[in-house]
Order: structure tokens, then C-alpha cells, then sequence
């Protein structure tokens, strides 16, 4: 889980172009969007690209996504569970 | 009463000028925008988002829109007018590239040539009139008789001209106002006209 934690917030910076991020800056557990890194919809959209482009997950119910994109950690747990 | 152009920023050949002074000049590199970005110390992570054209207008517009005597007018009264030729071309492009596997929705929202109207104004909170013009070449006439149209309602006008593609970077913009209080000690006036737009473009 650590190591998939790590690769997230690398993959993160890269798909949203958070240039000015590094990786060590993101807290797992901090909230993406709102505070935190201050995501915003753009943003929500290229998640669920990088979820598909990297990890071949597509989020079935919509609802879901709020609950899914809390924080990295949280995201990390959605992959670990689904992934094939 | 007369309308003067009260500064201008220009971004060519690697240079940033503002109202003739040089400000930044980057040597040959392949992120020309970003290293100008850094060496504002801007402090405005979205910049990193933002395509070409965007960074392009948003570098322009700093110098001009955070002078003193130009950030206290009315944000509601300010309108801004851009030009060029390739429209979006090259974010169009960009995006086209990425419809061959996974759509980029952060490439999509920038496939307008006026969204960097919308980055402009969101920087600085301007909420006046815009439009953003395709011509051939830089047209003066087109942007000088818009703007005196809209100096009608508004107090100021952002003109200008944004273009880019892979080799090239030309950026113009301008500053047209009235001659005030709190900006008429400022020297070096230029009166609003096609010929001296066009002469402070091509200088």
C-alpha cells in the first residue's frame, strides 16, 4: 500500500501538472479538493483518466467518486480492492 | 475626452518588455513561458496548467494590470480585446493527439481562443466586456475603433495581439485609459491611435 501511495502522488503531479508539487509536499490523508491541494472539476476529470490509463478501473457509480477521490489514501484503497 | 495607451508589455524573441524596459530574458530553451513564470516569482500554480496561449496572455497582462495607478480602477469597468491568427490551433492540436487513446479534459477546456480572455480576468478580477478577434495579421484599426466603442461604457480597455505556435511567440498587449489623477503623473503617454498601435507593435 505504501509503495501504490507513492506512485499515486508521482502520477498525480504529473496527470494534473502540479508543477510546483512534490511528492513528499502531499499528505495521503489530506482531502484533494476544497483544501489540500486544492483540486478543482478539471481536475476530478483527469483522476478518473488516470485511473483508467493507469489502472484499468472505471468508476461504475458516479456517486461513488466523492467517497473514492477523499485523498490519495483513499484512492489508493479503491485501487488495491479493484484492481484485477 | 482623449484616450491614451497607458502601458504596454511585449514578449519576443525570448524577451519580456514592459513599457520598453526589458524585464526578463531567457536564453534558448524549449519552456521559454514557464522559465519567464519562474523568473517573475509569480507564485500562481495554475499558470502550470494553463495552455500556451493562456501562459502567453497571463505573462503580458502581469506587468500591465499590476501597476498601481492601473489595479485601483474598477475591475467591472475594465474590458479586454484580443487578437491573432491561429486561434487555439495548437492546443487544438495537442488535444486531437490525445483523442487517439484517453481524452484530455484539462487539454478541452483550453480549445477556445478566448479562454485566455477568462484566465486573464480571472487573475485579476475583471469583469468587464471581452472579445477575442481572429484576424490575418495584427490589425490595429479593428482593435483601436472596438476599444473606443467600448471606452464609451467602460473606463479601460486591455487590447492586444497573442500568438504562438511551436516556433514562434508574439505577444503584445496594451493599456488604453483616460488621463486621471492618480496616473497623469505618469510620462510617456501615448495617444490612442491606430498609428502609434501599430508603431509600439512593430518597434
Amino acid at each position: 500500500m505504501e509503495n501504490l501511495i507513492e506512485n499515486l502522488k508521482k502520477q498525480i503531479i504529473e496527470q494534473l501538472n502540479l508543477a510546483e508539487v512534490k511528492p513528499y509536499d502531499i499528505d495521503a490523508s489530506a482531502p484533494l479538493f476544497g483544501e489540500g491541494l486544492g483540486l478543482d472539476s478539471i481536475d476530478a476529470l483527469e483522476l478518473i483518466v488516470l485511473l483508467e490509463k493507469n489502472y484499468g478501473l472505471k468508476i461504475q457509480e458516479p456517486k461513488d467518486a466523492k467517497n473514492i477521490f477523499q485523498s490519495v489514501k483513499t484512492l489508493a484503497e479503491y485501487i488495491s480492492s479493484h484492481k484485477k | 475626452m482623449s484616450n491614451y495607451i497607458l502601458s504596454y508589455t511585449k514578449i519576443k524573441n525570448n524577451c519580456l518588455w514592459h513599457n520598453d524596459k526589458l524585464v526578463s530574458k531567457i536564453g534558448e530553451t524549449d519552456n521559454f513561458l514557464e522559465e519567464t513564470y519562474k523568473s517573475l516569482d509569480l507564485a500562481y500554480p495554475k499558470f502550470f496548467k494553463m495552455d500556451a496561449l493562456s501562459k502567453l496572455g497571463v505573462l503580458c497582462a502581469e506587468q500591465i494590470l499590476t501597476d498601481e495607478s492601473i489595479r485601483l480602477l474598477p475591475k467591472e469597468k475594465i474590458a479586454v480585446v484580443l487578437s491573432n491568427k491561429n486561434s487555439s490551433l495548437q492546443t487544438d492540436v495537442a488535444y486531437a493527439k490525445t483523442m487517439r487513446d484517453f481524452p484530455s479534459p484539462s487539454l478541452f477546456v483550453y480549445t477556445l481562443p478566448n479562454i485566455v480572455t477568462g484566465e486573464i480576468a480571472i487573475k485579476h478580477k475583471i469583469t468587464g466586456e471581452n472579445a477575442f478577434f481572429i484576424e490575418p495579421t495584427f490589425n490595429a484599426d479593428l482593435l483601436h475603433n472596438y476599444t473606443e466603442l467600448l471606452l464609451q461604457e467602460s473606463e479601460a480597455v486591455l487590447c492586444g495581439w497573442l500568438s504562438i505556435d511551436e516556433k514562434t511567440c508574439d505577444g503584445f498587449l496594451y493599456f488604453v485609459g483616460k488621463q486621471t489623477e492618480s496616473n497623469q503623473k505618469k510620462i510617456n503617454f501615448i495617444k490612442h491611435n491606430p498609428t502609434n498601435i501599430t508603431q509600439l507593435y512593430t518597434n
